[in-house]
């Protein structure tokens, strides 16, 4: 996207483009699984076909047919040179590289951590944990289920793309191959891994196996993806909810020993607040 | 230009395909709700067993039959040891299942290496014209038809067949009339397997002996599925049919790749507009006629 866009204005101008095509990528694709009424396990297989398609896409796309603009997309061969994230008008800008690129990443990630802790903590996100509990009493509540399903993919599609702008940038280059399945797949295990109702597992699980497996690739062994397949195979098995709700609920246990009570909510509370 | 015999000989072979890349996936999820991603993985093993047997000097035959009880044995002991625990979470054996398939492909790779040296195709090509298209593919498309009768067979005629449906339509109750519901889960996830690895077998001649190359057949077989609607067989068939008809026209007008997304877009189009799928669509449709007579 911010190769047509050559200056340092194109650049801070081709980051929301760039987000904004995303955007409409998952609302396009969500509007019509979700309000085709498409559930569970229909949804992952419709996305997984997605993937494939646009690799097996943007892999043949080596012919100078396929341009935009000027830029061609070049098929297998990816689109090199793609400039630094710069913010700003010609003259007074910053440029993203090295340490600094690494800030405004840690920042971003900040940001959209606590974004989406807002949220999640917010009306709406007791909408989206109500669908994700029991979408029949969501619905009799009066949501609309579809809607907010299609809202939390489409914000999910809007962030991923901040994400492949970062990526991109990063290596100066792109190819076909984040349109794999293995690296389309690998954010399900580091959610599963950290715990896919935590927040923060997520990002803590994403840190700790992306640092275990550049560390094994950096050694040279060829047994990284067998590794990290057989944890999420565990996990899934051993400790379904994730790793970090797993330690949060022992903590918990261990500190309600501790202080002798088994209840840590404050006294005068009944016990079970909402019948199942 | 459309040339009729070509394209009717291309419909052939994309019905072939997707039914053969579709039918073991579809005989699981269609019994156990479970969608087994490692299905392109069994694929691939029945494809190397039959390519390392037959590299080792036994005719074709027997060296597919190898493949077909390597995918059997994998499945029985991914089935035993895996799905067995999570029957009642279809997304979490769907993550299961794929990391498995990571697993498995990465561990091929690393001992066999990144692909293997092929076996030869075997008959010719049927000429005519100024076209040929090749023998082998036109005689996998009549097995593929030759499967689906068969399985039908085994479903509707057979003891075994009678107990299977029983315990899709009402475990609990299948269970009270005596039937081992856990073993036909066993049984079925193990046909479905060794069909992934007969699709494997059968393919092997014709494709590159690759780690990675069960991905070849994941949209054909996850997009007849999901297409295809609850009812097995016959959606499996009727999304073949139609999603086969598709491809061969999009194919002979646009190439391979315009194939493929006409493919998705109709699959995305049947969903939001027949959300029980095609065989749920059929069953509609005959009751509406039944209703008026």
């Amino acid at each position: 996207m911010s190769l047509n866009l050559g200056s340092t204005l194109g650049i801070t101008v081709a980051i929301p483009v760039a987000v904004a095509v995303a955007t409409v990528v998952a609302f396009v694709l969500g509007y019509f699984m979700f309000y085709g009424r498409v559930t569970g396990v229909f949804v992952a297989i419709i996305t997984l076909v997605t993937t494939v398609v646009m690799q097996t896409f943007m892999a043949q796309t080596a012919g100078s047919e396929w341009a935009i603009g000027d830029v061609k997309l070049g098929g297998f061969n990816g689109m090199p040179g793609i400039p630094n994230v710069a913010l700003g008008v010609e003259g007074v800008s910053i440029s993203f590289r090295g340490m600094t690129f690494y800030w405004l990443v840690l920042v971003l990630l900040v940001v959209t951590y606590l974004g989406a802790r807002a949220l999640v903590n917010g009306r709406f996100g007791y909408a989206m944990v109500g669908v994700r509990e029991d979408e029949d009493r969501i619905e009799m509540l009066g949501y609309d289920v579809r809607r907010v399903k299609l809202t939390v993919f489409t914000l999910g599609g809007a962030i991923s793309g901040l994400s492949g702008v970062l990526y991109a940038s990063w290596g100066n280059y792109i190819d076909p191959s984040v349109f794999t399945l293995t690296f389309a797949t690998l954010p399900v295990i580091w959610v599963t891994v950290g715990g896919r109702e935590s927040l923060l597992g997520a990002v803590l699980a994403t840190v700790a196996l992306e640092w275990f497996r550049q560390q094994l690739s950096i050694t040279g062994s060829e047994f990284a993806l067998v590794v990290v397949g057989l944890l999420l195979l565990f996990i899934v098995l051993v400790v379904p909810d994730g790793i970090v709700p797993y330690v949060h609920e022992k903590g918990l246990g261990a500190y309600r020993k501790y202080t002798g009570t088994d209840d840590d909510r404050p006294a005068g509370t009944p016990q079970e607040e909402i019948a199942e | 230009m459309v040339n009729g015999i070509n394209l009717f000989f291309q419909f052939l072979d994309s019905f072939g395909f997707i039914v053969l890349a579709a039918i073991g996936l579809a005989v699981i999820f269609g019994m156990m709700g479970v969608i087994n991603l490692a299905h392109g993985e069994l694929i691939m093993i029945g494809a190397y067993g039959t390519t390392l047997v037959a590299n080792a000097g036994a005719p074709l035959v027997l060296a597919m039959a190898a493949g077909v009880l390597a995918a059997a044995v994998a499945g029985l002991i991914i089935e035993r040891t895996i799905v067995k625990r999570l029957y009642h979470r279809p997304l979490d054996s769907m993550v299961a299942t794929w990391a498995l398939g990571l697993a498995l492909t990465q561990v091929v790779r690393i001992i066999f290496g990144n692909s293997l040296s092929g076996i030869g195709l075997p008959f010719g090509a049927i000429r005519f014209g100024a076209f040929s298209y090749s023998m082998y593919r036109t005689v996998l498309s009549v097995v593929a038809l030759a499967l689906l009768v068969g399985a039908y067979l085994v479903f509707t005629r057979t003891e075994f067949g009678i107990r299977a449906r029983a315990t899709i339509q009402d475990a609990d109750t299948a269970r009270a009339m005596g039937v081992d519901t856990d073993r036909m889960y066993t049984s079925t996830f193990v046909i479905g397997c060794a069909l992934a690895g007969l699709t494997g077998a059968l393919y092997a001649p014709a494709l590159s002996i690759v780690p990675g190359m069960g991905s070849t057949f994941l949209v054909e077989a996850f997009v007849a599925v999901v297409t295809g609607g609850t009812s097995v067989l016959l959606g499996t068939t009727l999304a073949a049919g139609v999603l086969g008809s598709a491809d061969a026209l999009f194919t002979n007008l646009y190439g391979t790749f315009i194939g493929q997304v006409a493919m998705l877009i109709l699959a995305i189009l049947i969903l939001r507009f027949l959300p029980t799928g095609l065989s749920g669509a059929l069953e509609d449709l005959r009751e509406r006629i039944g209703g008026e007579n």
